[in-house]
């Protein structure tokens, strides 16, 4: 009987441990993938839930960009300059909902995804589903006739900059 | 430097009106204005050449390419205007040329509105250069026209801005050097706010920054026109502070350029 209430104290303990340690909310993205391409804008919304019993005092939402090919370098303030929300106190079961845009700005494959943290810097890091995002490359801008322009009003103004000189010259 | 040897003959004609003419000539047949206006052709060729060709900046949606270089055009057009206003009188001190110009018969306020008169075709100069660039880059969007049309709307409200901002220092300062170095020091002043990382341009503080600034917040409404399609109409509060910047600058130029005189040890 003493060995059962001592199996049965620490199966406790170790289950209060384990809920403790298991995160109070969780955070779904609306969307799994998107293709896009490069320079274009795209949205999608996360949800943060609060699964515990408890409300929790104030929740921060985080935007992060992941890319995965090594040779891209990815800085996250390109794609959004709105990363950080605070999502302020999380009732026993409530759920928010939050609208990200995101502008593709390299191309490749990326991975989105929103980290939900307690803003006392207390408990665990949360993160989304991930968001795989696909970018194409895209030349927006058909460059053809760019050097004849680029020479040809320089070149104007320097002519009639020599003209002018020259005639003032010969005024004197 | 403004003369007034065959003034007399055309009585008919305003002296402020006399004063552009004379001052134009100066500007654009010495060459003055052409030099600048040449640099300014150099400047938006790179430009424009990057971005049609740099992959790094041709990523940009094309209306933020047209934004870029209408905005690059706007504040450096403004830029040679400022040169311009701001040579106008410590120029004509300096040469040794103000005591004549004061000897003539026309009043220091329709001096002072010729030479800034002037000083905007300097501004109009750059904007002629500025259109087949905007014109290249937003060709197949049908935005170039918006765009030009509301950058020569908001170029010429910094323009107006600055020529009085020009001459109100040019009027104030001691000598030409101090007069050139204080304006380019404001006009930095004035595009530091635009400068910022994006994080600081949030929050109240970073926002009011922004409107107060009439740079910054000249520029947040040509790009709200260009890259978000707003109409005029949408958002105009932003044209609050350049509007009121406008009107100080130049009344300020009105009042102390007409009180333009020579200082001890001037005479020649």
């Amino acid at each position: 009987m003493k060995r059962l209430l001592i199996v049965l104290l620490l199966v406790a303990t170790v289950a209060a441990q384990s809920a403790s340690a298991a995160a109070p909310v969780s955070v779904r993205l609306d969307r799994t993938s998107v293709s896009t391409r490069i320079g274009e804008k795209f949205h999608f919304s996360s949800t943060v839930r609060n699964l515990g019993s408890k409300p929790q005092p104030d929740v921060v939402a985080h935007l992060n960009i992941v890319s995965l090919d090594p040779s891209v370098y990815v800085d996250p303030e390109d794609w959004s300059s709105h990363r950080t929300r605070y999502l302020g106190a999380l009732g026993a079961g409530e759920a928010r909902r939050t609208e990200w845009t995101v502008q593709a700005v390299n191309s490749g494959r990326f991975v989105v995804y929103v980290a939900v943290v307690d803003r006392n810097g207390q408990g665990s890091v949360t993160a989304s589903n991930p968001l795989a995002t696909t970018v194409a490359k895209k030349r927006r801008l058909n460059s053809g006739g760019v050097v004849p322009l680029a020479l040809g009003v320089p070149g104007v103004l320097a002519i009639g900059l020599v003209l002018v000189r020259r005639r003032r010259r010969s005024l004197i | 430097m403004t003369t007034f040897e065959h003034a007399a003959p055309r009585t008919a004609a305003p002296a402020w009106l006399v004063v552009t003419g004379q001052e134009l000539h100066d500007l654009w047949a010495a060459g003055r204005a052409l030099t600048m206006t040449l640099a300014f052709s150099l400047l938006l060729s790179i430009t424009t050449y990057l971005v049609a060709t740099n992959q790094a900046l041709n990523f940009l949606e094309q209306r933020e390419a047209v934004n870029l270089t209408l905005q690059i055009g706007v504040a450096v057009g403004s830029l040679i205007v400022l040169l311009g206003a701001a040579d106008a009188l410590s120029g004509e001190r300096e040469r040794g040329t103000l005591e004549s110009l004061l000897l003539t018969p026309a009043p220091r306020r329709e001096l002072v509105i010729g030479k800034g008169l002037a000083a905007l075709s300097l501004w109009l100069g750059a904007f002629v250069v500025l259109v087949p660039y905007v014109w290249f880059i937003g060709r197949g969007i049908n935005i170039a026209g918006v765009a030009l049309l509301s950058g020569f709307a908001i170029g010429t409200l910094l323009a107006v801005f600055v020529a009085g901002l020009g001459l109100l220092i040019s009027a104030l300062a001691g000598s030409n050097r101090m007069s050139l170095s204080i304006s380019l020091f404001v006009l930095l002043a004035f595009y530091a706010p635009n400068q910022m990382p994006t994080g600081a341009q949030h929050g109240w503080a970073g926002d009011l920054l922004l409107r107060i600034d009439p740079y910054s917040s000249a520029l947040h409404y040509l790009g709200k026109i260009v890259v978000d399609g707003y109409s005029a109409g949408q958002d105009a509060t932003w044209l609050l502070s350049p509007v009121i910047a406008a009107v100080v600058a130049v009344a300020g130029a009105l009042i102390f350029g007409g009180k333009v005189s020579l200082r001890a040890g001037e005479r020649p």
